[in-house]
């Protein structure tokens, strides 16, 4: 098979492979907070996003995710939650599925722990306060990859 | 031009020259120090016949100060002759000069007229040496031209190795921990990219889709692999394009360096 990467340029094929809607996206959101959870939920359905699950914590977004018939496509995470942690859930899954797209949702403050974040499997961050434009442009990042990874497998 | 001296000796010459310069001013005046190419003429040799032939370069010191009758002239590089009052000269600057001059196969020569200043000058033999020449070449060879290069690469101690090597060639260096990072920093990059340099194994996103996404939004942008995986033979690992240079880790600065400006050109080239 010749590698995608040595092939011309092609506008369409490049649009097909790389144009996963973010519509189409499934979202797991955790929060705690049931009114930020209730703002993002917002946001992402302002965006045409309508398969959001959510989950209260770091423990419920497990147990979601260990029972679900079709893993999400992102996780949206609040870094700080009772029972299980924002990390301590981005470990775990880091051992268990290192390619479930995992972005944080921290404050401005906790941009040092930014790399330490990064080692424990989670892929980007969101930093509050964020606008529906910033939401979006991670999903398209998000969704590019997952089409990279589809055509490259 | 390139000489090779010992440059604390020559910044060094050059002060106690200014210095003698100064002194020679007590009412003021312009104190020159130029620096000049030049060719060694017969009558150059003749005047100095231990000198090879060839360019030298010529430092100059001028003053406008009193000047020198002839037979302060005659005796002016002798040790511990001084014109100077006791306690404000030893006698001996112009005689390391003249040292340094002479262990450097050079030349020193004064021209003075009383009334007209002084000018002493120090001519410096030119390094002819080819692969002297042939590295200085390279090395400006090797430089950036206003190019920005995009870097992904997960090895934090890896990343600022090659962000500093990047950085101290004059490349504008957009850097990225992971393939993620980099695809959203290319995202929002305004500005060109002229080149990827990129880790092939990273997490989630490797190097080989991040430059199949590179080149969708940038066509005209190249790439450059890097891996501690070897790209050929029983261990190898990755599945490398043919059409990309893939540099085994750890990076060679110069090796880094050549790849790149290689790569860059062959752009130019193409484009031309």
């Amino acid at each position: 098979m010749t590698h995608p990467f040595n092939q011309p340029y092609e506008k369409e094929e490049a649009r097909r492979m790389t144009m996963m809607k973010i519509e189409d996206m499934k979202v797991l959101a955790v929060d705690d907070n049931e009114a930020a959870k209730a703002l993002l939920c917002e946001m992402l359905n302002d965006l045409g996003i309508e398969q959001v699950t959510t989950a209260e914590d770091g423990q419920a977004a497990l147990e979601y995710l260990q029972a679900c018939d079709e893993d999400p496509d992102v996780v949206l995470c609040d870094w700080n939650m009772p029972r299980m942690s924002g990390m301590d859930l981005a470990k775990t899954l880091q051992s268990v599925d290192p390619s479930l797209p995992f972005v944080m949702i921290t404050g401005a403050s906790a941009e040092d722990h930014q790399g330490e974040a990064k080692a424990n499997g989670v892929t980007s961050f969101l930093v509050k306060p964020f606008t529906k434009e910033d939401l979006a442009k991670k999903l398209k990042i998000i969704a590019r990859v997952a089409g990279l990874r589809a055509s490259a497998a | 031009v390139r000489i090779e001296v010992d440059p604390a000796l020559l910044s060094q010459a050059l002060i106690n020259l200014a210095i003698n310069a100064r002194d020679a001013m007590p009412h003021g005046g312009n104190l020159e120090i130029a620096m000049d190419a030049a060719e060694a003429g017969t009558a150059f040799l003749n005047r100095h016949p231990e000198c090879r032939s060839g360019r030298y370069v010529a430092y100059s010191v001028r003053d406008e100060g009193e000047g020198m009758d002839e037979d302060t002239l005659a005796r002016v590089f002798e040790p511990f002759f001084t014109t100077k009052a006791p306690g404000k000269g030893t006698g001996l600057g112009l005689a390391m000069v003249h040292g340094f001059v002479h262990q450097s196969e050079g030349a020193l020569e004064v021209e003075s007229e009383p009334g007209e200043g002084t000018t002493f000058t120090i001519y410096l033999p030119v390094a002819e040496k080819q692969a002297t020449a042939a590295a200085r070449e390279e090395t400006r060879d090797l430089a950036a031209r206003g190019e920005t290069i995009l870097l992904a690469e997960d090895d934090q101690a890896v990343r600022h190795l090659a962000e500093t090597m990047l950085s101290d060639l004059g490349y504008t260096v957009l850097s990225a921990p992971d393939g993620f990072d980099a695809l959203e920093i290319e995202a929002e990059h305004d500005g060109s990219i002229d080149l990827l340099l990129t880790d092939v194994v990273m997490p989630l996103l490797g190097g080989i889709e991040l430059a199949t996404a590179f080149r969708e939004t940038r066509p005209g942008g190249k790439v450059l692999l890097m891996s501690g995986y070897p790209a050929h033979g029983e261990f190898k690992r990755i599945d490398k394009p043919d059409n990309v240079t893939l540099l085994q880790k750890p990076l060679e600065p110069n090796v880094l360096a050549r790849a790149i400006r290689d790569t860059l050109d062959e752009t130019a080239q193409a484009a031309a």
